[in-house]
């Protein structure tokens, strides 16, 4: 079976920066915007894109996130010659078992898998970024550069570049160097961590690789390098959306508020890009005649009897009577008892907050992911 | 999995909602923002344990087809199936020719060879929250040839009006069946739920038609109740009938009032969808929302008190709306005043148009019209 570009979607991180949120669970499958996984971005846009052959490559804590993505009817990635493919790491013949080592060692491990579609480009994605964009344009793009690779930047401001793999380019964005974390940097063009490749030319890259004992088998400190001191034609493709990588509990918090922003650049509303994701049986949200809500993101299922301000509500949550949601990120199924009150905080799926808690304060952004957390600020 | 069939019948031709029918039958109008009428029948039998559904289609089915066609109902397509029956023929017959029977006779030949037991009628404009398996139980213990499904009302002449109402005597035999014309409050309604050996369901749609062309079930099971054995089943839950505008409006609104919702909705007994991949619903600053519904993918800048929004539902800064249903996809521009109407789907309100009806007299906005 032939695909012209089978995407591989790298979804084995933990985030450790997002603490108790990803202490079961991959980065990847963690909550966003009141409804959402973070990897229905990629997926969906792939699925948007036209693209019909989708690895999802997992690793730590995977047992949620791979039930989560074999379910490719939820993308509109099932019918003929199309498929989400869960591809964790294996034992294999001749190798033993072999665990992901790296970005681009997971992808040296699936060359098998992706020989079977005879791709003539692979679309490299992170599971964990959330974004709207139409791949392919990009393929659009790399076809008309004729490059080997292309890599999708961001135009960042001069003080973040400091903290991104930085892509150096000439007059025609062909990239003539890249720096990880510059101290100074040259540019402001930051790399999203999504590549277009050449399939032949790839897979040679990555056994070439993997056969270097130096080799951290990262995309961003190995395979670029490489390609640029071989003199291959590397291509920047600009975005101009929105785009955040949520790796801490600060700016997870972040990219749910900016959903309250009228103006969102996001547009989930929108129905000729939409995010796809799981549907869970619930009836409607019920807003209580004592309720009052300003500013929020409300997802089905909600009682909502009490205050929200400022504030993104997953499925099923129960707002008592006389309880006020302040600027918070409140997930599936959580109770918030009558006269509580939580403010600048990320609850997290499920639990319970007692009547007459006060959870939270101005001062920083809390995660609340466990009961005790909660008796201790009553 | 249970050993019966299940088939969900549409209402009578005589049964409209005013407006709302003249664009799809009365299994596919919005419910409560999100479901479709279908959705709770095809939910009883699904988690009753039956997955092979047979569904008469009716007039105008476009918008019932698409919504089975797309609704995530969870059924399992090797060992079961969602058939849309729907007789191709049907436009050299006059109306009065098109009932239930008529359909249902497309199904004897195929129903004849398969294994099973038992058949469950139910119809697709009446809600509530039924197990069919202690139906069929019961259907079994009693040794019935049909049992109906029957409740106890104390309403019957504002409610139920144009239902079937029966006779049942001491054993729990029905003795007699007619239209309720409203004559007195206490009766027995049938909830038009019907379980029958596949055997007693070949029978009685092939005397059906060997009688008349026009009899429909209820005919023929009102004409054969003193030979065969009509048994009742008492039901005492929640029952609803949608037949006209007004208790389309009532039933939507009753679940305003979430102890009534309670008994059809619980976490053992999912109701499913189709899913329209809406983000959740946006409130924005300016927005006053009391006491309503609102589905996914609505936008909130105005004020609700005692509203239902279908999903993607807009509602412009400074309306005032109230005791109001809105279907799906339906725009308010800004600073409009709607009360006591429904408002059809793909349907434009202007900025600050007056729509006002009354409890009794509700005001209706026709699908996709621009006021």
């Amino acid at each position: 079976m032939k695909t012209e570009m089978l995407a591989m979607i790298l979804a084995g991180g933990r985030g450790t920066r997002l603490l108790d949120l990803t202490n079961k669970v991959a980065k990847p499958a963690v909550y966003y915007g009141g409804k959402y996984r973070i990897i229905d971005f990629p997926l969906s846009n792939a699925a948007n894109s036209g693209i019909d052959i989708v690895g999802v490559l997992t690793q730590y804590e995977s047992i949620l996130l791979n039930a989560y993505v074999s379910q490719g009817s939820l993308w509109g990635l099932t019918g003929r010659n199309k498929g989400v493919f869960v591809l964790p790491p294996r034992e294999k013949s001749d190798e033993g078992f072999g665990q992901y080592k790296g970005t681009a060692d997971a992808i040296y491990q699936n060359v098998d898998f992706m020989d079977m579609y005879e791709p003539e480009y692979v679309l490299i994605l992170s599971g964990d970024h959330i974004y709207k964009m139409n791949y392919a344009k990009m393929l659009a793009e790399h076809k008309k550069k004729n490059a080997d690779l292309t890599v999708a930047d961001l135009e960042v401001s001069w003080e973040e570049a400091k903290q991104f793999g930085i892509m150096n380019t000439d007059d025609e964005d062909r990239i003539i160097e890249g720096e990880e974390k510059p101290a100074k940097p040259k540019n402001n063009l930051a790399s999203m961590g999504i590549y277009i490749f050449n399939y032949k030319t790839l897979r040679k890259a990555l056994i070439d690789d993997a056969k270097d004992e130096k080799s951290a088998h990262d995309f961003g400190k190995n395979i670029i390098p490489t390609y640029l001191a071989k003199g291959r034609k590397i291509y920047a493709y600009r975005f101009n959306g929105y785009w955040k990588d949520v790796g801490t509990v600060d700016s997870l918090w972040q990219a749910n508020m900016d959903l309250l922003d009228d103006k969102n650049p996001l547009q989930l509303n929108d129905d000729s890009w939409k995010i796809y994701t799981e549907d869970v049986p619930t009836t409607p949200q019920f807003i209580g005649p004592k309720a009052k809500i300003k500013r929020a993101y409300i997802n089905q299922g909600c009682k909502i009897n009490g205050t929200i301000e400022n504030s993104v509500l997953f499925r099923d949550c129960e707002i008592g009577k006389g309880a006020k949601v302040i600027d918070s990120v409140i997930m599936p199924e959580v109770k918030i008892g009558e006269g509580a009150v939580v403010q600048n905080c990320i609850v997290v799926e499920g639990l319970e907050i007692p009547d007459g808690a006060v959870v939270g304060d101005r001062s920083k952004i809390q995660l609340i992911a466990k009961k005790g957390q909660v008796q201790k600020n009553d | 999995m249970i050993d019966a069939i299940g088939i969900v019948n549409f209402e009578d031709r005589n049964t409209r909602v005013q407006g709302l029918s003249d664009y799809r039958s009365i299994a596919a109008m919005s419910f409560m923002g999100r479901y479709r009428i279908i959705d709770f029948v095809i939910s009883n039998m699904i988690n009753s344990g039956i997955d092979r559904i047979k569904v008469l289609i009716n007039e105008q089915p476009r918008s019932l087809i698409d919504h089975l066609q797309a609704a995530q109902y969870n059924i399992n397509h090797k060992h079961g199936y969602i058939d849309l029956l729907y007789p191709g023929n049907k436009y050299e017959l006059n109306d009065i020719y098109f009932h239930d029977v008529y359909v249902m006779k497309d199904t004897l030949a195929e129903i004849s060879g398969q294994k099973f037991s038992n058949v469950v009628i139910a119809p697709s404009h009446m809600i509530c929250r039924i197990d069919f398996e202690d139906v069929i139980k019961a259907h079994e213990k009693s040794g019935a040839d049909v049992t109906c499904v029957y409740k106890q009302i104390n309403n019957g002449k504002k409610k139920f009006l144009g239902c079937q109402r029966a006779a049942v005597d001491v054993d729990g035999r029905i003795t007699s069946i007619e239209d309720n014309i409203g004559l007195s409050n206490k009766m027995n309604i049938l909830a038009e739920i019907y379980v029958m050996s596949k055997d007693t369901y070949i029978e009685l749609i092939g005397e059906a038609s060997r009688i008349s062309p026009l009899f429909s079930f209820i005919n023929i099971l009102s004409h054969v109740l003193s030979d065969i054995k009509v048994y009742g089943y008492k039901f005492d839950d929640y029952l609803v009938c949608v037949n006209s505008l007004q208790e389309y409006y009532r039933a939507n609104m009753e679940m305003l009032d979430l102890d009534k919702a309670k008994e059809l909705f619980d976490d053992s007994w999912p109701i499913y969808t189709k899913t329209n991949d809406s983000p959740p619903a946006f409130y924005a600053k300016s927005a006053h929302v009391k006491n309503s519904m609102i589905a996914n993918g609505c936008e909130v800048y105005g004020d609700l008190e005692n509203c239902i929004l279908g999903r993607g539902v807009k509602i412009g800064q400074g309306c005032n709306i109230k005791n109001s249903l809105i279907l799906p996809k339906t725009v308010i521009e800004p600073y409009a005043h709607i009360e006591n109407a429904v408002i059809d789907k793909y349907a434009k309100v202007s900025s600050k148009r007056e729509i006002v009806g009354e409890q009794d007299k509700l005001a209706y906005v026709k699908r996709r019209d621009r006021v």
